[in-house]
């Protein structure tokens, strides 16, 4: 723990520190280490973008902080710490205290993840009263309130709503507003948007921006899609095979990304006028994590990797501004 | 919603109607009729005596004309007599009735208030020590036949150790409310070890089910502790599919047990069908197979309404239902 981390929460201290995590799924193949010991912190208010392919661990990490690893995985290394608060040394039971009340999280799929049988007012007044002392009209008037900020109109209508009642985008608003209910420091954002039109997609983003202005949390936002975390980020982490390749800020890595795999990242990304017949593709596919190469996890894919790549796994090291990579290519280039 | 349930009342004449022609129809299709019993029984019949015997009770009819005859006169409230009772259909019918309820019904509240619960836990621990226990046990119910499951518990409990009543509905000049409580023990513990394992087993998959579903992790996600999320979030979901399966399985209840009414000498319907198709008691065999039916049908209605109170996405008054 770094001594900043000694002052109360909500001062000057990260909201969210994260120190060499390690998560671990038991396979019968041997253990898959899905997040490969990852260090990084997220500061008050600010927008962390995560972005990785699909099996890069930026998930499983994500749920990690709330201790919601999917059984049989664990973590098996490192530690998280909301503030001051050691969350990976916390019991079990103690937990659910902290989940919706310090760090909330909302999901890719707004229609499954909200409980067909009970209405959206319900859900959304039950993660105020797991957390807040008062009587049911409490709670209710409390999600009237959050339907209402998360810009949901009749609201006293939409409380009796069932899921399957509203639209996607309504859906994932709702889901904003039971993450937010007790104003966590922390909000994590699982691809919110990725099942939703992209008409919608903006609208969300929009208002995760508003809400972030009005409760004034943090937001650690996963996604795959480079341009929405351009929009929404301060900083951003690309992960590959369940390691940090390279961090920066947002501005840092879109105008100059070092590690080769960010860089391919953003070549698959079509752009308007582009007249190319054929999207970029990255090489290769995602390495086996029971079977990863020597070195550099993404050496057998990158087109710079020599003998050295593939003997020793490069450190993720500030190339300057505090521009961080983990590539020795980009580490010989200098800044 | 009350037009839909009138439509599915309306509905269920028709099939009750159609069922009646077609039960009348096969008992008709029967080899034998009431007449050669007595031409058995009654050596000194000529086939000419036969002949005119099935010409006053209508049998030498054709079949169609026999079921509108009888049509007629069950619409007038007059569902025939009983050969083996010697009474109306219908003043034989309530005993039988009264005592399957008794049996049936028990048999299936026990079930559920044990099954529901069970499952859940195996389900909450699966490949858990108890959960293989719970699964072992539930095949075992299933698989056992059940007229020896009934043998056992007679030979144990009313034989070996002579603690309970082993056969009928209450001692002879008995028949205070726990002498028929104690002779309903061993047959409601047979039917609940046979059926048991079923509901167990289906409450277990759909709870597991259930449990995997991103709801239950936004649940977690929110601060639920464990048991709010299984009462809250998961048990009414788990149940959904399970209440079909109940209510699909109450149909029978009324149509009895037959084996295990017959190795306790129970007097329920099971037993009041078996007697009355083995003794050709038409009229009664009839009435009883229509009142099964018009139960099935019944319980259907009512499993469809009781899926619509529980799951919200479901409606049978329109509107309700589509996005808006």
């Amino acid at each position: 723990m770094s001594s900043a981390s000694q002052a109360p929460h909500g001062d000057l201290g990260p909201v969210l520190t994260v120190r060499d995590l390690e998560v671990t799924f038991p396979t019968a193949r041997g253990p898959l280490r899905a997040v490969g010991g990852i260090s990084y912190s997220i500061d008050p208010g600010r927008t962390l973008g995560v972005v990785g392919e699909s099996g890069c661990g930026k998930s499983v990490s994500a749920l990690a902080v709330l201790g919601l690893v999917p059984p049989p995985g664990q973590v098996t290394g490192g530690t998280i710490a909301l503030g001051t608060l050691e969350v990976t040394a916390m019991d079990e039971g103690a937990l659910p205290a902290i989940r919706g009340e310090r760090v909330s999280m909302i999901f890719q799929e707004p229609m499954t993840a909200l409980n067909p049988v009970l209405s959206v007012g319900q859900q959304i007044a039950e993660a105020w009263a797991l957390h807040r002392a008062g009587t049911a009209a409490d709670a209710r008037e409390a999600a009237l309130t959050m339907l209402e900020r998360v810009r949901i109109p009749n609201p006293v209508e939409r409380y009796a709503n069932y899921p399957h009642q509203m639209s996607g985008g309504m859906r994932q608003r709702a889901m904003i507003a039971m993450a937010l209910a007790c104003g966590p420091e922390l909000l994590i954002a699982d691809e919110p948007t990725t099942a939703l039109d992209v008409t919608i997609q903006a609208q969300i983003i929009e208002l995760m921006m508003e809400m972030q202005a009005e409760f004034g949390m943090a937001i650690q936002f996963i996604s795959h899609n480079l341009g929405v975390v351009s929009e929404i980020a301060d900083d951003v982490m690309v992960m590959y095979a369940g390691h940090i390749v390279e961090m920066a800020s947002t501005e840092q890595i879109f105008s100059n990304p070092r590690h080769p795999y960010t860089k391919a990242l953003m070549e698959t990304v079509p752009r308007l006028g582009a007249r190319a017949t054929r999207l970029p593709t990255i090489a290769g596919t995602v390495p086996d994590l029971l079977d990863l190469p020597p070195g550099c996890p993404f050496s057998d894919r990158c087109p710079l990797a020599d003998e050295g790549c593939r003997q020793a796994a490069p450190t993720l090291d500030d190339l300057g501004g505090g521009h961080l990579a983990a590539c020795f290519k980009s580490q010989e280039d200098g800044p | 919603m009350t037009r839909y349930v009138m439509g599915r009342l309306v509905e269920s004449v028709i099939v009750l109607v159609i069922m009646s022609f077609v039960i009348y129809a096969l008992i008709g299709l029967m080899p034998g009729d009431p007449i050669d019993l007595m031409i058995k029984s009654d050596p000194r019949l000529t086939p000419a005596d036969a002949a005119r015997l099935r010409a006053v009770y209508g049998l030498d009819k054709p079949l169609a004309e026999r079921y509108l005859h009888w049509a007629m006169a069950a619409l007038s409230g007059d569902f025939g007599h009983s050969r083996l009772y010697v009474q109306p259909v219908l003043d034989v019918m309530p005993g039988f009735l009264l005592n399957t309820f008794n049996l049936m019904g028990l048999t299936f509240v026990i079930s559920i208030v044990i099954a529901v619960p069970v499952g859940v836990y195996a389900a909450l621990r699966q490949h858990s020590a108890g959960d293989y226990a719970i699964n072992l046990a539930c095949f075992a119910g299933i698989s056992v036949p059940i007229f020896w499951l009934a043998l056992m518990l007679i030979i144990v409990f009313a034989v070996l150790i002579p603690v309970l009543p082993a056969s009928g509905v209450s001692s002879v000049g008995g028949g205070g409310f726990l002498d028929r409580a104690r002779h309903l023990v061993l047959p409601v513990v047979t039917l609940t070890i046979f059926s048991i394992g079923s509901y167990t087993r289906f409450m277990r998959a759909s709870t597991i089910e259930v449990m995997r579903q991103d709801y239950i992790r936004t649940a977690f996600a929110k601060g639920a502790s464990r048991n709010r999320v299984v009462v809250r979030h998961a048990l009414r979901n788990a149940l959904l599919p399970v209440v079909t399966i109940i209510a699909l399985s109450f149909g029978t209840l009324f149509s009895g047990a037959l084996i295990t009414e017959t190795m306790f000498a129970y007097p329920g319907m099971g037993k009041l069908i078996y007697d009355s198709i083995m003794g050709n008691d038409f009229n009664m065999a009839l009435v009883a197979l229509l009142f099964a039916t018009l139960v099935t049908l019944l319980a259907n209605l009512a499993a469809d309404l009781a899926y619509a109170w529980l799951d919200p996405r479901i409606s049978y008054s329109g509107g309700g239902g589509t996005p808006r």
